[in-house]
């Protein structure tokens, strides 16, 4: 990537966080924290105040970045994550990834429980990743979630959830 | 001197060793488990330990707290996840060097560093214990104020390139550690009438979520040949997988530094081996003759954290043992447990019955050797347990980190919250945001806001201007050492220019 075609996605990430920003300065702020009447410098600092500090700080750094890639976009750099070769090699893999280990916390562990939620979601990420071997994909899952239950249950006494389904 | 030797006899007897070697061995295992920390290993120990004599119980205890912290810097190293928050900052080197297939060096020198950082934070317990609690008593919001904003400002700038990044993340960390009830007020900060939010965010789910669960994600798109090759791969050269003596000479100026930091937070009641760890990381690559070398596998960024964290183990010690005040929750559980057990802290029990004190000393100095050895032995179970498939550790990492989160407040928003995080971990990388500093915002806001807030209260009680601050020895003592320490550093790298 050259030097001006990173300069210009800077310049959009940097608009479009500043755009958000100011979006939680002047929407989210006044919504979320509701500051008590007659609030004044004797009784400390009000609630809002630390989050209106940092979005300003934020914007002010953001903008600062902003005008000097504006003025000099030599100044661009790749950042050192994006940089050193960390590239998904397959998002589609990523993505299906992802999707899975958000249906077992937002559908599976609520509804099945935490054991069968987790024998279902590692089975299905265990194949995602390549695993095509049908035994393989029962007894790894089977294994893994035997061996918390094991720790949690048996060891720590620590009931992990077990689910609409069976009774909480 | 009778009394010194008949206190350090309580502490080594064979039934005490053996008490520490298991304390340890337990405290390793519960630490390397992702959400469970040394507090919690110390906690769940506790019931346990009153079954035994007192000097087999409370040694026992020690040994646990020492071998938990470490334990959570070999999934840091190995696998990308912190088994406790104090072990976030050996991740920033010690899994690159991982990757590099230098795990086993990463370890053993997180292993040396932890000792020697134990083992000095004990000594200055020994030797200077009531002169330390003294001086860290001087200490007051002002004081911790400013510590805090050049913690956070300096570990911002130095996280990432370009720089606005880190600092953005840092600031994304405060904003997300505001969630939750006031501390004053107790007006609700954006919860939007969620009531799990009251009690904020939780530390557990973050880390997981952010370090661990990110990394899963990330790693989730390699090749099919990646992804079915073993976890953790190790070379086969020996000098990859042990620390030479040249190594660790190079990095004894760090663990000195880094040890020092350590006891110096360790000794100040509520800062914890979290800060330590990220401000010695900070120092020690402020410092470093090769800056360049951080984040990527750098052995002085192995060695800072650990050496800070275990320093402050010891010395969250000092203001227990000389005044009775914990300085944090892990203190706090073995005051409790000495209280059980009949042992007496305090600025009395020094000059009425110091006999548990010098048994204490005795057990926490037999705690370092035993970790020690025991360090190899968890290293080798830990590269048999990561020689499984990379995709089954992936998906294993997941279930256990989440159920982690879940044992610490029993609520499934917190195993949501590891998931969610771990998607915005992943598209901060993507998109070049370091996940480290946001972190630091987060674990830094709560203390910062108290602190600032108490000044400012202060200031209006007393009808002082703020700059009242300026009239405290502390403060102005912390601002000189800081100054001068930036001082040092530019005039430095002006040097080298």
């Amino acid at each position: 990537m050259t030097t001006f075609a990173r300069a210009r996605g800077e310049i959009a990430l940097l608009a479009l966080l500043l755009l958000a920003d100011a979006m939680f300065y002047f929407v989210v702020i006044p919504v979320g924290i509701a500051d008590p009447d007659d609030f004044g410098l004797d009784q400390g600092l009000p609630p809002s105040f630390s989050a209106r500090v940092a979005a300003i700080l934020m914007a002010v750094i953001m903008a600062i970045r902003l005008v000097h890639l504006l003025v000099t976009p030599a100044v661009a750099q790749a950042g050192d994550e994006a940089s050193n070769s960390q590239e998904s090699e397959n998002a589609i893999r990523n993505i299906g990834g992802i999707a899975g280990a958000l249906a077992f916390a937002f559908g599976l562990v609520p509804v099945l429980g935490y054991y069968l939620g987790g024998v279902c979601m590692v089975a299905t990420l265990v194949a995602v990743m390549g695993e095509r071997r049908w035994s393989y994909l029962l007894w790894q899952p089977a294994a893994v979630m035997g061996f918390i239950w094991l720790l949690f249950d048996q060891v720590f006494s620590i009931e992990l959830p077990v689910g609409l389904l069976f009774g909480s | 001197m009778d009394q010194i030797l008949e206190g350090i006899g309580l502490a080594l007897t064979w039934q005490s060793l053996l008490a520490v070697v298991l304390g340890v061995a337990a405290g390793q295992v519960l630490g390397a488990i992702p959400g469970l920390t040394a507090s919690m290993a110390v906690a769940l120990l506790i019931p346990y330990s009153f079954y035994f004599d007192p000097w087999v119980g409370i040694p026992m205890l020690l040994g646990m707290f020492k071998g938990s912290l470490f334990g959570s810097s070999v999934t840091a190293i190995l696998i990308r996840t912190p088994g406790t928050p104090a072990a976030s900052a050996t991740v920033l080197d010690g899994y690159p060097l991982a990757q590099a297939g230098k795990g086993a060096k990463a370890v053993k020198m997180a292993l040396y560093s932890s000792v020697f950082g134990d083992t000095f934070s004990d000594v200055c317990l020994i030797f200077f214990a009531s002169a330390l609690a003294l001086v860290a008593l001087q200490f007051g919001p002002a004081e911790y104020t400013l510590l805090i904003v050049l913690a956070l400002g300096s570990l911002g700038m130095l996280s990432s390139r370009p720089i606005w990044k880190g600092l953005v993340a840092t600031l994304v960390g405060v904003m997300i550690g505001i969630i939750g009830l006031d501390p004053i007020t107790a007006t609700e900060r954006l919860t939007f009438g969620n009531p799990e939010l009251e009690e904020g965010i939780g530390l557990i789910p973050m880390l997981i979520g952010f370090l661990a669960v990110s990394e899963v994600f990330r790693q989730m798109g390699g090749s099919n040949s990646d992804l079915s090759a073993q976890a953790m791969r190790y070379s086969s050269r020996r000098e990859d997988n042990r620390v030479s003596w040249l190594e660790f000479k190079g990095c004894i100026p760090v663990l000195f530094r880094s040890s020092a930091i350590g006891t110096a937070i360790g000794s100040m009641p509520g800062l914890g081996s979290t800060v330590a760890a990220f401000i010695a990381y900070g120092e020690a690559r402020r410092t470093s003759a090769k800056p360049e070398q951080f984040g990527k596998g750098s052995l002085e960024g192995v060695a800072a954290p650990e050496a800070a964290n275990n320093a402050v183990s010891g010395a969250n010690l000092i203001p227990l043992l000389a005044f009775g005040i914990p300085g944090d929750i892990a203190a706090a559980l073995i005051l409790g447990a000495l209280m059980v057990q009949g042992v007496t802290v305090g600025p009395l029990a020094f000059s009425q019955n110091p006999l548990p004190i010098y048994a204490i000393y005795a057990a926490l100095i037999l705690a370092n050797f035993v970790n020690l050895g025991l360090g190899f032995a968890l290293l080798r179970v830990a590269r048999f347990a990561f020689s499984v498939p990379r995709r089954l550790l992936l998906a294993s990492v997941l279930v256990v980190a989440a159920a982690g989160s879940y044992a610490l407040r029993g609520s499934i928003f917190d195993v949501q919250l590891v998931f969610v995080f771990g998607v915005a971990g992943y598209l901060m990388m993507r998109f070049g945001f370091p996940p480290v500093p946001l972190l630091i915002g987060f674990i830094l806001m709560p203390l910062l806001e108290e602190n600032l807030r108490t000044v400012l209260l202060l200031s209006s009680t007393y009808d002082q201007h703020i700059l009242f601050v300026f009239e405290r020895p502390a403060f102005l003592a912390l601002l000189a050492l800081m100054s001068s320490a930036i001082a040092f550093v530019v005039w430095r790298r002006r040097r080298r220019a």
